[in-house]
């Protein structure tokens, strides 16, 4: 029998993952063990990129608590947009580069996921009451940032839903979409387009797609 | 507690916030090395530990700031505390055959301009990789690594059973994590 430890204790040791037996072994092993001191080195470095990328992402979407005052300041962003909109074509300056790709990830207020089958679609349930967040991330920092239109598709069809919207520096966009109620139909599914700002239709629709723009679906479900 | 407020301005550097935090959490943290890492704190003492990783964390703040480094963007107490201090227990078991002298710097980690762009490249790896995790995979990671949330927390939160259901689920988001950075 082999009386070293085996890789995947000693990254569960570095994550910190170990219940309080197996933990209080592993160390007191390692006390006395040259060989296994030596690989926990590779977990501790790779525990230490795991934080640093959880980190990066905390400072690509600051979600910051809830505060009156901020989302005041979020519903006067599309009357900030169609200020900028009028003002844009007089200061025309040039064009930024395209966006680039934006996943979309659905987060519910009440953190309920159910797996879909797939490996990585998953129907994210939307309780009755509840708040959902729409969170766009761009593959790369774009300052710049983008506009979005939100639809929630029910078995009635698509609605255009209440949002609140917040930008981070990074492009990413946090869309609060306001909560789901037994008096709309079932929510099946979330769909998102994204484009350069400015260069939406005043009144977007679903289905029709405008140039430079992309669309983002993801699945959702009444529990 | 702390109010928000208070952990902004610590965020901003702020040395007399910094002082209200520690003394807000520091208790909660030496009982975490006291209670998760005994043999470290019988050699060690677990009030040194935690010590040093206040140290640290508030060296990372001020260098956040000074723009030597990417900002701490959230303050999650006593969470990124606990995480630090875990770091620092590590270090010390794996440097116990070497020299055992203080080193208040920790790793060097500080970033030139080559390093940042090979950080940026790994992040964008990273984002790939864990695009492709099963959902609640996914969702188990986050709370651990983003929310700071203990497995207790985690298994209340995602209807898991029990704690050790949260460790495992965890554990498996990190390994397939790690192994999809690999093929990526």
């Amino acid at each position: 029998m082999n009386p070293h430890l085996s890789s995947d204790t000693l990254g569960d040791l570095a994550a910190d993952l170990l219940d309080q037996e197996a933990h209080f072994a592993a160390t007191n092993h390692i006390d006395t063990c040259e060989q296994c001191r030596a690989a926990l080195a590779g977990h501790v470095a790779a525990e230490r990129k795991l934080v640093q990328f959880a980190e990066h992402r905390q400072a690509r979407v600051v979600v910051k608590p809830k505060r009156k005052g901020l989302w005041t300041l979020a519903a006067l962003i599309p009357v900030a947009v169609a200020a900028m909109a009028l003002i844009v074509p007089v200061l025309r300056t040039p064009e930024p580069p395209p966006p680039p790709a934006y996943a979309l990830e659905l987060v519910p207020s009440a953190m309920a996921l159910r797996g879909a089958g797939g490996e990585v679609a998953a129907a994210v349930a939307w309780s009755e009451g509840t708040t959902l967040d729409a969170v766009l991330r761009p593959d790369v920092d774009y300052p710049t940032g983008v506009d979005a239109s939100v639809w929630v598709v029910d078995d009635r069809g698509p609605v255009v839903w209440p949002v609140q919207v917040e930008a981070a520096p990074s492009g990413a966009l946090r869309v609060r979409l306001d909560p789901w109620s037994a008096v709309h139909g079932a929510p099946s599914e979330v769909v998102v387009q994204y484009g350069p700002k400015g260069t939406g239709p005043d009144a977007p629709t679903l289905g029709e797609l405008p140039g430079g723009w992309f669309e983002l679906r993801a699945s959702v479900y009444a529990p | 507690m702390v109010g928000e407020e208070v952990v902004e301005r610590a965020l901003a550097g702020d040395k007399k916030a910094w002082n209200l935090v520690v003394a807000a959490h520091h208790a909660a943290v030496v009982a975490y090395v006291q209670r998760r890492w005994p043999l470290v704190h019988a050699r060690r003492g677990a009030e040194d530990v935690v010590q040093e990783s206040w140290f640290r964390l508030f060296r990372r703040i001020e260098d956040g700031v000074a723009g030597r480094k990417e900002r701490v963007p959230r303050l999650v107490l006593p969470g990124i505390a606990r995480r630090q201090a875990r770091f620092v227990a590590l270090e010390w078991l794996q440097r116990r055959a070497e020299d055992q002298g203080d080193d208040l710097d920790g790793p060097d980690d500080r970033q030139g301009p080559d390093d940042e762009a090979a950080a940026r490249e790994m992040f964008r790896r990273m984002e790939r990789a864990l695009a492709k995790l099963p959902a609640r995979e996914r969702l188990a990671w986050s709370l651990y690594y983003e929310e700071e949330r203990t497995p207790a927390e985690i298994a209340l939160k995602m209807g898991l059973g029990s704690e050790g259901a949260a460790r495992t689920m965890i554990s498996r988001a990190r390994k397939h994590l790690l192994a999809l950075m690999e093929q990526a």
